[in-house]
C-alpha cells in the first residue's frame, strides 16, 4: 500500500513535470523563432530600403556593420555580394527555398538546421525592384544545441526535481496513510479517520463484537468442560481420527503419571487390551475390555465417533474397577464359603439321621445321636442367624430407629450371658469403666460386644481373663475388649475381619463359631460410624477397641 | 510431498511402538507361563512371536521404502536407521520369549520356585518396557538407565547359575530340568542384552552418537 501510494504520487509528479517542461520548451522555442523571423524581416526591409537609396556602397557599409549575414543574389541565383564570405566561391542560390520564394512571390523565408543540429539559421529574402534578391540570415543556437550545451545543468535540475518529488511523495504517502496506520482495530468506532473508511470500521466493529462474544462462549464452554472432566473419577481421553490424543483429563494423568499423554495413542499406554480397544474404535467399532496395570484393574471402554467421512475419532473411558473387582471376588468367595459352611452341618445331620433311619443304632445310643443332630442344627441355625444379621447390617441395620444406648449396662448384660461359657473355659470376666451413651441400635451393639467377648473367651488360655471396658475418651465413647489369649499373628491381623476367615483353620470346629463374628463387628461398627482398632501380639492377647464418634450435645 | 513424508514417519514411529507392545506382551506371557505353569499363556507367547516376525518384515520394508523414496536427512535419517536396527532386536526378544514359552511346555509347568529366575524375569521385563518408553518419550536418561541396568540382570544370571549348580549337586536326577531352567535364565539374560541394544539405538536416534 505504502509503496503503491508512493509510486503513484511520484509517477504523477514526474509525468506532470516532464510534460510541463517539454510543452514550455516548445512554446518558448516557437516564440523565439517567430521573433527572430520578425526581426530578420524588418531588418531586411530596412536594408533593402537603404540599398535602394545608397546602392552597392551602402550595402557594403551595412554589411560590415551588421553581425547578421547579408547576401545579395542576382535573379539568376549567382551571389553578387555576401558580407560573410567570398561571393565568387559561392554556388548558385536560386534553388534555396527562401530565394526561390522571393523570386517568385517577392518575399521568402526559411529556417534550416545545421548538419550538426546544434545551430539553426533563419533566412529572410526580399526581391528588389532590379530583380535581385536581398537576403538576411541569422544563426542562433537550435533547441537541441541549447539543450546539449545546458545538459549538465539539465541533468542536475532533473535530479534535484526527482529528489524533491521523491521526498514530497514520501511525505505525502506518510500523511495519507498515517490515519489508516493509526487505526485502533480493537475499537474501530473510536477512530477519527477518513469518512470513506467508516463503513469498513463499522463492519469491523460488528465483527469484533461477534468474535468476542463467540470467544467468551467458547471459553465458558471450555471451562465447563474442564470442570466436568477434571472432577470425574473416570479417565477420559479423546482421540482424533489419526489416533492423536486431543485431550486427556486429570484422572488419566494420575493413572499414567509417567506417560506424556501427547501425540499418538500409543504414547499413552502399550497394554494390549488398551491398544485393541482404541484401534477398534478408530475403525468404527465401540467395545470395552479389562486391563490390568500396576496392580490396578481398569475397565477400558472406547466409543467411536464418525468424523464426517474422514474415518472415526474415538472417546476412551478408563474406570478403575479394582474395588468393584475385589468386591465381586469377595462375594463369590462368600457364596462359596456359605454353601460350604451350610453344607457341613447338614451332611452330619443327614449322616446321623440315615444311620438312625436304617435302624443300625442301638436304642441306648439314640439319645446321643439325637443330641449330635441337635447340636449340628444349632450350629446351622447360628450360622444362618449370623448371615441374616450380617446382611441386615450391610443393608443399613434393622428396622428399629437409632436410640440412646448406655454401653456400660449393655456390657454387663453381655457379660452375664457369657458367664456360663467363660466358666466352662475357665476364664474370668470383668466389666469396668464408666457409663457412656451412644446413639445406635441396641440389638446390633449388643451383638457386637457379644461377638467380641465371645471370641475373647473362645480364643483364650485356661485361667485367662477377659476385660470389657467402657468409657469416654476426648468426648468419644469407646468399648474395649481385652483378653489374655493366644493373640493374632501380624500377617493375619488385616484379614480377621473378612467373612469366614479363620486364623487356625484346622481347629475351627473345636472353638465353634461361624467365622462371621468379627465380620459382624466390622459391619456393625460401620453402621454406627465407629472405628475398630486391633492390637494383638501372638501369645499375649488381643485388644479390640470400638471407637464411636463424638456425641453431639443436644 | 514433505507432508506425506511426515505422515510416513509418524506411521513408522507408531508401528515400532506397537511392535514393541507386542514384544512386551510376548515376554509377559512367557514369564507368566513360566511362573504359573499356564500352558495357554505359553502358546500365546509363541503365537505373538509369529506376529512380531510379520511386523518386523513390514517395518523393514517401510524403512527401506522411506530411505529410497524420501532420502531422509539428519534426525529423520537417524530415526529411520535406528528403527531398522531396533526391529532386529525386538524380533530377537520375541524369539527368546517364544523359546522360553517352548521350554515351559517341555517342563509342563514344573519350573519350581526359583527366587532369582523370578527376579530376572521382572528385571528383563522392566528393561524392555523402559527401553521402549525411552523411545516413545525420546528420553535419554531413561535409555542410559536401561543400559546400566543390564549389569543387574547379568548379576542375577550369575546368581541363578550358582543356584542351579547347587541344585544339581543336591539331586543329580533332576539334571535335565535344571538345564532347561538354565536355558531360560540364559534367554532372559539375552533379552536384557537386546533391550540394552534398543536403548543404545534410542540414544543414537536422539543424539546421533552410538556406543561401540
Amino acid at each position: 500500500m505504502r509503496k503503491r501510494v508512493f509510486g503513484s504520487i511520484f509517477l504523477t509528479a514526474l509525468v506532470t513535470l516532464l510534460l510541463t517542461v517539454s510543452l514550455l520548451l516548445a512554446a518558448v522555442h516557437s516564440g523565439l523563432s517567430h521573433d527572430m523571423q520578425e526581426r530578420l524581416a524588418s531588418e531586411c526591409r530596412y536594408i533593402a530600403a537603404a540599398v535602394d537609396d545608397g546602392g552597392r556602397a551602402m550595402l557594403e557599409e551595412l554589411g560590415s556593420l551588421y553581425a547578421d549575414r547579408i547576401t545579395l543574389i542576382a535573379a539568376d541565383g549567382t551571389v553578387q555580394y555576401d558580407n560573410a564570405g567570398d561571393e565568387a566561391a559561392m554556388e548558385n542560390h536560386a534553388a534555396r527555398p527562401e530565394v526561390a520564394a522571393a523570386l517568385r512571390d517577392g518575399v521568402g523565408e526559411d529556417s534550416r538546421l545545421s548538419d550538426t543540429l546544434e545551430t539553426q539559421t533563419y533566412y529572410y529574402a526580399i526581391r528588389q525592384q532590379d530583380g535581385t534578391v536581398l537576403r538576411v540570415a541569422s544563426t542562433a543556437a537550435s533547441t537541441f544545441g541549447a539543450l546539449s550545451t545546458a545538459s549538465p545543468w539539465i541533468v542536475l535540475i532533473v535530479l534535484v526535481t526527482l529528489l524533491v518529488a521523491a521526498l514530497l511523495a514520501s511525505w505525502l504517502t506518510h500523511v495519507f496513510l498515517a490515519p489508516i496506520i493509526a487505526l485502533d482495530l480493537h475499537e474501530p468506532l473510536k477512530n477519527d479517520a477518513y469518512d470513506e473508511l467508516s463503513p469498513l470500521l463499522h463492519r469491523m466493529d460488528k465483527q469484533n463484537r461477534k468474535i468476542r462474544s463467540q470467544m467468551d462462549e467458547l471459553r465458558r464452554r471450555q471451562a465447563e468442560f474442564d470442570d466436568i472432566t477434571s472432577g470425574m473419577d473416570e479417565g477420559l481421553v479423546l482421540f482424533s481420527a489419526q489416533g492423536e490424543i486431543l485431550f486427556a483429563n486429570r484422572t488419566v494423568h494420575q493413572m499414567f503419571p509417567e506417560e506424556t499423554a501427547a501425540g499418538g495413542y500409543l504414547t499413552l499406554c502399550r497394554d494390549p487390551a488398551y491398544i485393541r480397544v482404541v484401534e477398534r474404535a478408530l475403525r468404527g467399532e465401540s467395545s470395552h475390555e479389562r486391563m490390568e496395570k500396576d496392580g490396578r484393574v481398569y475397565s477400558v471402554t472406547a466409543s467411536s465417533v464418525a468424523e464426517g467421512g474422514q474415518g472415526y475419532a474415538a472417546v476412551l473411558f478408563l474406570v478403575d474397577i479394582t474395588d468393584r473387582d475385589q468386591a465381586e471376588r469377595q462375594r463369590q468367595e462368600f457364596t462359596a464359603n456359605v454353601s460350604h459352611e451350610l453344607k457341613t452341618p447338614l451332611t452330619s445331620i443327614m449322616g446321623y439321621a440315615e444311620i438312625m433311619e436304617n435302624g443300625i443304632v442301638r436304642p441306648e445310643d439314640i439319645g446321643r445321636f439325637s443330641g449330635k443332630i441337635r447340636s449340628e442344627a444349632v450350629r446351622l441355625l447360628g450360622l444362618i442367624e449370623d448371615i441374616i444379621r450380617l446382611s441386615r447390617l450391610e443393608e443399613g441395620g434393622g428396622p428399629t430407629q437409632p436410640e440412646p444406648v448406655e454401653l456400660h449396662a449393655l456390657c454387663r448384660t453381655v457379660c452375664d450371658r457369657l458367664q456360663h461359657k467363660a466358666a466352662a473355659h475357665r476364664v474370668s470376666m470383668q466389666v469396668q469403666g464408666t457409663e457412656t451413651v451412644v446413639c445406635g441400635q441396641r440389638a446390633a451393639l449388643e451383638q457386637m460386644v457379644f461377638n467380641l467377648a465371645d471370641n475373647a473367651i473362645a480364643y483364650n488360655k485356661p485361667e485367662g481373663s477377659v476385660t470389657i471396658e467402657t468409657g469416654t475418651q476426648d468426648g468419644a465413647p469407646f468399648v474395649r475388649v481385652a483378653d489374655t489369649g493366644i493373640g493374632i499373628a501380624p500377617a493375619d491381623q488385616p484379614r480377621v475381619f473378612e467373612r469366614f476367615y479363620r486364623v487356625d483353620k484346622s481347629h475351627s470346629r473345636e472353638t465353634g463359631g461361624t467365622g462371621l463374628g468379627l465380620s459382624i463387628v466390622k459391619h456393625g461398627a460401620a453402621l454406627h460410624h465407629a472405628g475398630v482398632e486391633l492390637q494383638s501380639a501372638p501369645g499375649q492377647g488381643t485388644v479390640i477397641t470400638l471407637r464411636f464418634p463424638k456425641v453431639q450435645e443436644t | 510431498m514433505r507432508n506425506r513424508f511426515d505422515t510416513q514417519l509418524a506411521e513408522l514411529n507408531n508401528e515400532l511402538i506397537s511392535m514393541g507392545a507386542l514384544c512386551e506382551n510376548a515376554i509377559a506371557s512367557a514369564v507368566k507361563a513360566l511362573l504359573t505353569g499356564d500352558l495357554k499363556l505359553a502358546a500365546a507367547a509363541v503365537r505373538i512371536d509369529q506376529e512380531i516376525d510379520r511386523k518386523e518384515r513390514e517395518l523393514e520394508s517401510m524403512c527401506l521404502k522411506l530411505l529410497l523414496q524420501q532420502q531422509p536427512v539428519a534426525s529423520d535419517l537417524r530415526l529411520v536407521s535406528s528403527v531398522l536396527k531396533m526391529i532386529t532386536d525386538i524380533e530377537r526378544i520375541g524369539d527368546q520369549a517364544s523359546d522360553i514359552a517352548e521350554i515351559v511346555t517341555y517342563l509342563s509347568g514344573a519350573c519350581g520356585h526359583n527366587q532369582h529366575i523370578e527376579e530376572m524375569a521382572q528385571a528383563t521385563i522392566k528393561m524392555v518396557t523402559d527401553s521402549l518408553d525411552a523411545f516413545v518419550r525420546r528420553d535419554l536418561t531413561l535409555a542410559w538407565s536401561v543400559i546400566e541396568y543390564d549389569d543387574v540382570v547379568d548379576d542375577l544370571f550369575a546368581a541363578c547359575k550358582k543356584d542351579l549348580i547347587a541344585e544339581i549337586a543336591d539331586s543329580p536326577v533332576d539334571g535335565e530340568r535344571v538345564l532347561d531352567i538354565l536355558m531360560i535364565a540364559k534367554y532372559l539374560e539375552r533379552i536384557g542384552d537386546h533391550a540394552t541394544n534398543i536403548a543404545e539405538w534410542v540414544e543414537f536416534s536422539i543424539t546421533g552418537t552410538h556406543k561401540r
